[in-house]
């Protein structure tokens, strides 16, 4: 087992260069110099031309990518270039913030997507079970931030119930994760319904149930634990997708979190931030699917045996 | 689009296909996927007549201080904008442009996708380097990753398509690498290469033509994330450029005035979903359709 | 199944945990007592609370709370008022400046102000590129003792005093042992003390009871950063805040229909026009041009007809404003657009819009584009970031651009140095007028006010009649705010300043 997650975490290495690669190419696309965005407009061309230079920018691009890896590789991520700060300092003050909205949303999920999934399953073909699957269908094909501003319009500015922005009290966190949770909730739903469905025609079910077992036993242990797993699936790397930012609803919202500061940094040519902020974005990602099947491995141990015999 | 859902594809791509008149027989029965698919065909139809519905010029382009912020009315089914033109209209034409982005990216990332798909499985040795790649892209949230691209290429609809598709191409690039690797083992195969066949001649008459139906799937299903992309990207005004109506971008400009005047946003919102949610349906219906098992 | 109940209670109670610890109350309205906190709301956070490294006037303004400059600008009369220093003399040739300063002035540290650190900070003042705007006269400055400070300058400058009102007094001791926090831990003389800064959330600010001008009647500001024009509206009018000098034009007529909100406007201080890239477009396609727009029609799109129209970039009180009969103007002549693109040969003219994204500039490239294509001529809009935007100025690779200034109280050689100056660092224009460049050059040094004015006037009719601009309109500067709250009122230039302002008993 041991060796299999160090295998993993080996495999994140040559991920994160490639990520690191990807992104710096993409950035030296970028119009703007950075240079100018420092200094200023009223800056003299000379001075920015100078300090142009004084960055590095004049050199071709390998040697500015193996210098930056260089650095990186030694702890150094460079400054942001538009605050002059540690980029890590404000990716760590905004990480929490995507972390708890991310969790909210989750969690919306799981209570939402789990339950109606199993209830449609067990109600198959009836009322509820086309409603079910309507919704779920409904609530997929609805843009995130769309919904966030009618949320906005209806709870914020006509009711008045629920704070329109930012972040502070629990109650700020609740539209953005209903906007985010919503579509990752239709898709758990479908599938839990259609696990638990695959599962329940399973003969040894059949055969729980000539044993005499009660009907509800023979649905929550047997076909929910079969379910279980594709279903963390999901949820994993839904939940690794949305630490990585959640631009539109961040601006919506106006949450300070890690997908704001990508865009901003991406639009402001503020090379060191976005590298810093994408190569955590897709560490994190890494980390959560790698957690999801350690978890697969406590869920069904036919997985972890397969996880043992990883040399 | 999500991995769980691409994977899902992946397997319906392994196993063998059924006919065209079968499929059509079983998406026929389903519902929703038929109301999905008239849906489309409306707003497909709006986009392709929608000269003959209203006017481009007058409607849709020129602005009118007098008529702005108007509710919606026998004159204006959807009211006016902030520049006072006629948002019934601007729905219908953005539909083309919505319409055409999603097409045309979607196009672009199949073809893409197929020949990397294929190239991918027929040869092993390009296998390992385009799927490390593949890996690496995936990583990365698509909506980051198309952001970025339009970021460096600029704002536009060339760039959108571009940098849309660059962003979906590794979806279709895996949908295409599953059916091809099952068919590239096959009898059949070998059976047409010991006959001398050459290598594209088995692709185009035996391979292809077994892949279509996860593509066709997932294409579908593409179209409908690609609506949304782009209309994400044209809302932070990194997509399509004014004069041109786009669902997105109308949603933005309408977010100041959305307070008071709430048609500005809600039926550009609706033509989003409405068009997503039918695709959706309509792919969900065809993947079913394709594979009796899946269906419940 | 026991086992999963138990997981899942205890992530709820782990989520719990976490919110609690973040959780705060809502900073309610109680009438019954009178408070003695003000939150304000700010649409954008800053970079940083270094007064000397930030890019923009209006952000610079933000520091007038935590510290304070030599002198100050009197936002109603325009009278130079002393601030830190209690006065100064003026050498006779115009290019010594000798401030005296107060003494037993004590920074947020307890440290006391002294010319030591006036001349710290001026140096960096002069050296810092992002304050080059207002510091680019000062050739050096001493101290003569430790409460006397001379600046001396390059030339003499008639408005010196405006300018050096920018320069916010930091402590030398301070800066040296903080080094970078500085920038987020801002320690000055002013009114109030700098207490946290959640980033792109809220700064928190508390009164400083010994301020050397009378510690101020509110107590606490908290500024609340709130980027969207409606939930930062919304937040007005449930009472969350109780300032907010950017509303929306479209939420500004609202917040006047509104009993529980107070208003008031003035003529703001930011011109907005758009320019014509000279070495590109020609003189009498740029007049041809300028006879297309309607510039009410813009102000109603754009401001909801909320800003103040204007043909010059200047208003009545400033050096060089002129009566509109003494240059050429462009009243809106569809027609004669017509002709005149006719006669100057353009046909299917197709000309790019440059600007940096935002709302109101993608308002107004969009009501030009309309009236362009009106006359014929095609105006592709490319909206690109703000960085990118002034990059483009040095390369000259644009047809039109927004162009603009905030104008300053009482100085117009600035502005118009920069805007059309041949070397000026905001010239959009790239105007190079050898006739506008000697009136600048001279008006710069020229110390009687009436032989500058009509030097300016001068500029002013060239550069109307070469139609290398069009002016299009100034701001509204409105506020909205708590009708309990005394002392507010409209400041053209948003350097809003709370230490005056108290709460109705």
């Amino acid at each position: 087992m041991k060796k299999y997650v160090l295998k993993r975490i080996a495999m994140m290495i040559p991920i994160l260069i490639g990520v690191s690669f990807i992104v710096f190419t993409i950035m030296s696309f970028t119009p703007g110099d950075p240079a100018r965005l420092i200094l200023g407009q009223s800056a003299p061309q000379e001075s920015v031309n100078k300090l142009h230079h004084e960055m590095g920018l004049d050199d071709p691009f390998a040697v500015r990518y193996f210098r930056y890896m260089k650095d990186a590789v030694q702890g150094d991520f460079g400054t942001s270039y538009r605050t002059s700060r540690p980029v890590f300092e404000e990716i760590f003050a905004r990480f929490p913030i995507t972390l708890k909205l991310s969790l909210v949303s989750i969690v919306l999920v799981v209570v939402i997507g789990i339950p109606l999934g199993i209830l449609s399953a067990i109600k198959q073909y009836s009322i509820l079970d086309m409603i079910c699957t309507v919704s779920a269908m409904l609530m997929a094909s609805v843009p995130g931030f769309w919904l966030g501003l009618m949320m906005i319009l209806l709870f914020s500015l006509k009711l008045g119930w629920l704070p329109s922005n930012g972040v502070g009290t629990p109650a700020h966190y609740i539209m953005p994760a209903i906007a985010l949770s919503l579509p990752i909730a239709a898709e758990v739903l479908r599938m839990t319904r259609s696990a638990m469905l695959e599962t329940i025609r399973q003969d040894y079910i059949r055969t729980a149930r000539s044993k005499g077992a009660t009907e509800k036993i023979v649905i929550w242990r047997h076909a929910l634990k079969n379910a279980l797993l594709p279903i963390v699936t999901v949820i994993g790397s839904e939940f690794g997708g949305l630490l990585g930012g959640t631009i539109l609803i961040e601006s919506v919202f106006a949450i300070p979190g890690l997908g704001s500061l990508v865009v901003n940094s991406i639009r402001t040519k503020d090379v060191p931030q976005v590298m810093a902020a994408t190569m955590f974005i897709a560490l994190i990602f890494c980390v959560v699917l790698l957690l999801v099947d350690i978890l697969y491995a406590f869920i069904d141990p036919r997985i972890k045996a397969r996880y043992e015999q990883v040399k | 689009m999500n991995k769980r859902k691409n994977k899902q594809l992946e397997n319906l791509a392994s196993r063998p296909q059924s006919g065209f008149r079968e499929v059509w027989h079983r998406l026929k029965k389903n519902k929703p996927a038929m109301a999905g698919l008239i849906i489309i065909m409306i707003f497909i139809l709006a986009a392709v007549f929608a000269n003959q519905i209203s006017d481009y010029e007058k409607d849709v382009i020129e602005q009118h201080i007098s008529r702005r912020l108007l509710p919606p009315s026998t004159k204006h089914l959807f009211g006016t904008d902030g520049f006072g033109r006629d948002i019934f209209a601007r729905v219908i034409f953005g539909a083309r442009t919505s319409l055409f982005i999603a097409f045309s990216t979607t196009i672009v990332s199949c073809i893409a996708g197929g020949i990397l798909g294929s190239l991918s499985a027929y040869y092993r040795k390009l296998d390992n380097i385009i799927m490390r790649i593949i890996d690496t892209i995936m990583c990365l949230p698509p909506m980051l990753f198309s952001l970025s691209i339009v970021a460096a290429l600029g704002p536009g609809v060339r760039n959108l398509v571009i940098a849309v598709s660059v962003t979906m191409t590794p979806y279709f690039t895996r949908v295409v690498r599953a059916s091809v690797l099952t068919i590239v083992d096959s009898d059949f195969v070998e059976a047409a290469r010991s006959q001398g066949a050459g290598d594209f001649r088995i692709i185009a008459k035996h391979i292809i033509p077994n892949s279509l139906g996860p593509i066709i799937v997932q294409a579908t299903m593409s179209v409908s994330f690609m609506i949304m992309l782009a209309a994400s990207l044209s809302f932070i005004g990194l997509g399509v450029q004014p004069p041109t109506p786009e669902w997105g971008a109308m949603l933005s400009e309408g977010r100041e005035f959305m307070r008071y005047s709430w048609n500005v946003v809600a039926f550009p919102g609706l033509a989003i979903v409405l068009s997503s949610l039918s695709l959706n349906l309509l792919g969900d219906g065809l993947r079913d359709a394709l594979d009796p098992k899946l269906k419940d | 199944m026991k086992k999963r109940t138990i997981a899942l209670t205890l992530c709820v109670c782990l989520l719990m945990g976490l919110f609690t610890g973040c959780g705060k109350t809502k900073d309610g309205q109680t009438s019954a007592k009178t408070r003695d906190d003000l939150v304000v709301i700010l649409p954008n956070d800053f970079t940083t609370l270094d007064p000397q490294m930030l890019p923009a006037s209006a952000d610079i303004n933000f520091c007038a709370n935590i510290f304070d400059g030599l002198v100050e600008v009197d936002p109603d009369t325009k009278e130079i008022k002393p601030s830190l220093a209690e006065s100064w003399d003026i050498s006779d040739d115009g290019m010594s400046y000798t401030f005296h300063l107060k003494k037993g002035v004590k920074f947020h540290n307890g440290d006391e102000m002294k010319a030591s650190d006036v001349v710290y900070t001026c140096k960096r003042f002069a050296e810092q590129a992002w304050m080059q705007f207002a510091s680019f006269m000062i050739q050096d400055s001493e101290a003569v003792d430790d409460y006397t400070v001379k600046i001396n300058l390059k030339y003499p400058y008639a408005n010196f005093l405006g300018e050096i009102s920018y320069m916010y007094v930091t402590s030398e001791k301070y800066m040296n042992e903080a080094g970078d926090k500085a920038a987020k831990n801002p320690i000055g003389t002013g009114a109030y003390k700098f207490v946290k800064w959640d980033v792109s959330q809220q700064i928190v600010l508390e009164a400083n009871k010994d301020y050397f001008a009378g510690a101020p009647s509110i107590k606490k500001l908290t500024f609340k950063i709130i980027p969207d024009s409606n939930t930062a509206f919304v937040a007005l009018e449930k009472g969350e805040a109780d300032l907010n000098f950017n509303v929306s034009a479209v939420d500004y007529n609202q917040a006047k229909e509104n009993p529980d909100l107070e208003t008031d406007e003035v003529v703001g201080n930011s011109y907005y026009a758009a320019n014509f890239n000279s070495d590109r477009v020609d003189e009498k396609v740029r007049q041809a041009l300028a006879y297309a727009i309607d510039k009410e029609a813009v102000n109603v799109l754009v401001n909801e007809g909320q800003g103040v129209v204007t043909d010059i970039p200047l208003e009545k009180g400033q050096e060089g404003y002129a009566d509109k009969s003494e240059y050429t103007t462009y009243a809106y002549d569809v027609e004669k657009s017509k002709k005149l693109l006719a006669e100057a040969g353009a046909k299917d003219l197709k000309l790019d819009f440059f600007y940096g994204e935002s709302t109101a500039n993608g308002k107004l490239a969009q009501a030009l584009q309309s009236m362009f294509s009106e006359v014929g001529v095609t105006l592709e809009l490319k909206p690109v970031e703000t960085g990118t935007w002034w990059q483009m100025f040095g390369d000259g690779d644009y047809d039109m651009s927004r162009g603009g200034y905030p104008m300053e109280d009482v100085n117009t050689d600035a502005p118009y140095f920069d805007m059309y100056h041949k070397d000026g660092t905001f010239n959009v224009s790239r105007i190079n007028d050898p006739d506008i460049n000697n009136l600048l050059e001279q008006a710069r040094v020229e110390m009687d006010a009436d032989k500058r004015d009509k030097m300016y006037v001068e500029v002013q009719k060239i550069i109307m009649e070469k139609a290398y601009v069009i002016p299009l309109y100034f701001n509204l500067s409105t506020v909205v705010y708590n009708p309990a709250l005394k002392n507010v009122k409209a400041i053209h230039n948003q350097k809003y300043i709370y230490k005056n302002m108290s709460w109705k008993e």
